[in-house]
């Protein structure tokens, strides 16, 4: 089987995994030296994208965006996680982003889901109702 | 409506109106191009699934692989950029049915583009359906009348059967679909005409002869033009099929032209191959045999537990240079009950329609034939089948013997009356006489140049004086003593009333 970019970030993963977190700093160059030399480094973004995702699978973690009209707060934030929590059973890691297009309410963006609980999205919704 | 109710009506929408948290799947999109999209996320989406691009623009999962989704864009890719969301609807593809298509002039998705406004239909059918299980099935035994003398007598078609028309560019493949559905009035039959990949100036010209004929009352086109992406002409004859099953579930008889699959075959190979699937033979993908097979195993004849309803499909296929031995004519042949070979030398000699009476067949429509035509038929196509046998000899006129030069004689006479016009389509009673006329020797005195004008002055003397016959015929659907002796009476009273015979001294021609 031919090696691909997911089989580079697992090995990465593994190796990280077994060394002492104060060998990690050459591991990495170790690592990069290795892509230098199978000539791979223009892959490394998709190497890195990959990564990412193997080690929130492994860690059961698990990127959330969230998006609304103002700067969420610690405690709101934390409150979003133990949802998230709730119903996937995994850490959230939440990055917030601040979008006055959606006037009010919360946006969350996680794995291939989109939760549109934003006041712009209840408007589009009556909108259509009302055009029906 | 006066005021005070559409606000009424609008403060009791807006009271029922429920805030919902939206959740929806969404992916990405990783590449786009030519009509194919790369999607990445969208994890659970089903193959076939409706996924919607935004702006409109709807696009098909044909491909689910480990990381990413290809997908058909189901128009503009011109709007789509790389990293656009995309949503899956939970739909599989469907068309929207029943009457309200009916008239339309329709693109493959059900939308209307003949201008006259949106169609409202309230049912909607999948583009991909299983076809018929054999439990629902029955027996081809009711004809399909093509109104053209060469066909109905020859290679009858049943409702229910699935007859191919094949031939070279410009034999008359799609004016012998015109003409059978023209045929169709009166009939109890919805018409159903698919142009795939065609002009839409030729579409134009077929929609208006429709019109002015009343056939648009009951036909529904639907139109993958030449400048179409191949997406959507690759769904044109299923979206097509969908609206005729319809139909056929209500019970009634349906007639589907797929005009024509050779074009199909080239969008689906191209669709194919930009989602990077194998080729095989001349690059087509190795499950074109079941795309097309899967499409016709839908015409079906229903049985009287599933309401009786059937789907007749007429499927097209242009040859190049008359091979029909090509991948595409071959598959399509053998999925068939029998086709009609039209070559472009006997056209041009003008024998139009232009048919091949020996390698053009019909496998189960003589089961559907009526009565009398059977009666008349036998005997055609024998003595036609003779003809074609000798007609090599014909040149050399005086040096055969008697019984060979009045086989050629009748030969002539026979090809000559099944020549038929376009858009001139005849009911079955009046195609029984004019072919019993011939099977009998009635023309046998009438120079070959005349029998054209012999056959109008026959028609106009059977629809006149003697109406009365071929209403017996229409009734009774086969020639009785009775029935047959009236039409020697008529026909040797018609013969009298014509001065170009020949007469018995002369020799004949």
């Amino acid at each position: 089987m031919k090696t691909n970019t997911k089989h580079y970030a697992i090995a990465l993963y593994q190796a990280l995994k077994e060394t002492k977190a104060s060998e990690n700093q050459t591991i990495l160059e170790n690592f990069v030296n290795l892509l230098a030399e199978k000539h791979i480094l223009s892959q490394a973004r998709q190497i890195i994208k990959d990564f990412k995702k193997y080690y929130n699978q492994q860690e059961g973690l698990i990127e959330v965006t969230v998006s609304s009209a103002e700067k969420i707060s610690t405690a709101e934030e934390k409150q979003i996680a133990e949802e998230i929590k709730k119903t996937t059973h995994l850490k959230a890691e939440i990055t917030n982003e601040v979008d006055p297009e959606l006037i009010g309410g919360l946006k969350l963006e996680f794995a291939d889901l989109v939760v549109d609980g934003s006041l712009k999205n209840s408007l589009n919704n009556l909108k259509t109702t009302l055009k029906s | 409506m006066d005021k005070n109710q559409i606000v009424e009506n609008l403060t009791a929408q807006i009271k029922k109106f429920e805030n919902k948290v939206s959740v929806q799947k969404v992916g990405s999109v990783f590449e786009v191009g030519d009509g194919i999209a790369k999607i990445s996320g969208l994890s659970d989406v089903m193959a076939g699934e409706i996924l919607d691009f935004g702006d409109g623009v709807m696009g098909v999962a044909l491909n689910l692989e480990e990381d990413f989704i290809g997908a058909m864009v189901l128009g503009e890719t011109q709007k789509i950029t790389e990293g656009a969301t995309v949503k899956s609807t939970g739909r599989i593809l469907e068309v929207p049915v029943g009457q309200a298509v009916v008239g339309r002039v329709v693109n493959p998705l059900g939308v209307a583009i003949d201008g006259k406004g949106d169609i409202k239909a309230d049912k909607f059918y999948p583009v991909e359906k299983i076809a018929p299980r054999v439990i629902t099935r029955k027996g081809v035994n009711t004809p399909l009348q093509t109104g053209i003398k060469a066909i109905d007598s020859m290679i009858p078609i049943g409702r229910g059967q699935r007859e191919l028309i094949i031939g070279d560019r410009q034999t008359g493949k799609t004016a012998l679909a015109i003409d059978t559905i023209i045929n169709q009035k009166g009939q109890g039959v919805t018409c159903i005409y698919v142009a795939i990949g065609q002009k839409e100036s030729k579409i134009a010209q077929i929609v208006a002869e429709l019109t002015q004929r009343g056939a648009m009352d009951y036909t529904t086109i639907v139109l993958a033009g030449a400048s179409d992406p191949a997406p959507l002409l690759y769904i044109a004859p299923f979206a097509g099929c969908a609206m005729g099953e319809y139909f056929m579930d209500q019970g009634q008889d349906v007639l589907v032209v797929y005009d024509d699959l050779s074009k199909h075959a080239v969008a689906y190979r191209e669709v194919s191959l930009l989602l990077r699937r194998p080729p095989g033979r001349e690059a087509y993908p190795g499950d074109i045999f079941y795309l097309h097979s899967r499409l016709l195993e839908r015409s079906a004849r229903l049985n009287e537990d599933y309401g009786g309803g059937s789907l007749t499909a007429l499927p097209i296929i242009e040859t190049q240079a008359g091979d029909i031995s090509a991948y595409i004519p071959t598959n399509v042949i053998s999925i068939t009950d029998g086709q009609i070979f039209l070559e472009s030398d006997l056209f041009y000699q003008g024998v139009r329609p232009a048919m091949n009476t020996g390698l053009s067949v019909s496998r189960v429509g003589s089961a559907a034939q009526i009565k009398a035509m059977k009666k008349v038929a036998g005997k055609l196509k024998l003595d036609m089948a003779q003809y074609r046998e000798l007609a090599a000899f014909a040149q050399f006129g005086s040096d055969l013997d008697e019984s060979t030069r009045k086989q050629i004689h009748r030969g002539m006479r026979l090809t000559e009356i099944l020549k038929q016009g376009q858009y001139a389509p005849l009911p079955v009673e009046q195609e029984v006489v004019i072919l019993y006329t011939a099977i009998n020797g009635y023309l046998d005195d009438v120079p070959v140049e005349k029998i054209k004008d012999f056959e109008t002055g026959l028609l106009e003397y059977f629809t006149g004086q003697a109406q009365e016959v071929l209403k017996l015929i229409a009734t009774q659907k086969e020639i009785t003593e009775e029935i047959e002796n009236k039409i020697k009476q008529a026909l040797d009273s018609y013969k009298q009333t014509l001065d170009y015979l020949i007469k018995a001294e002369e020799p004949a021609k």
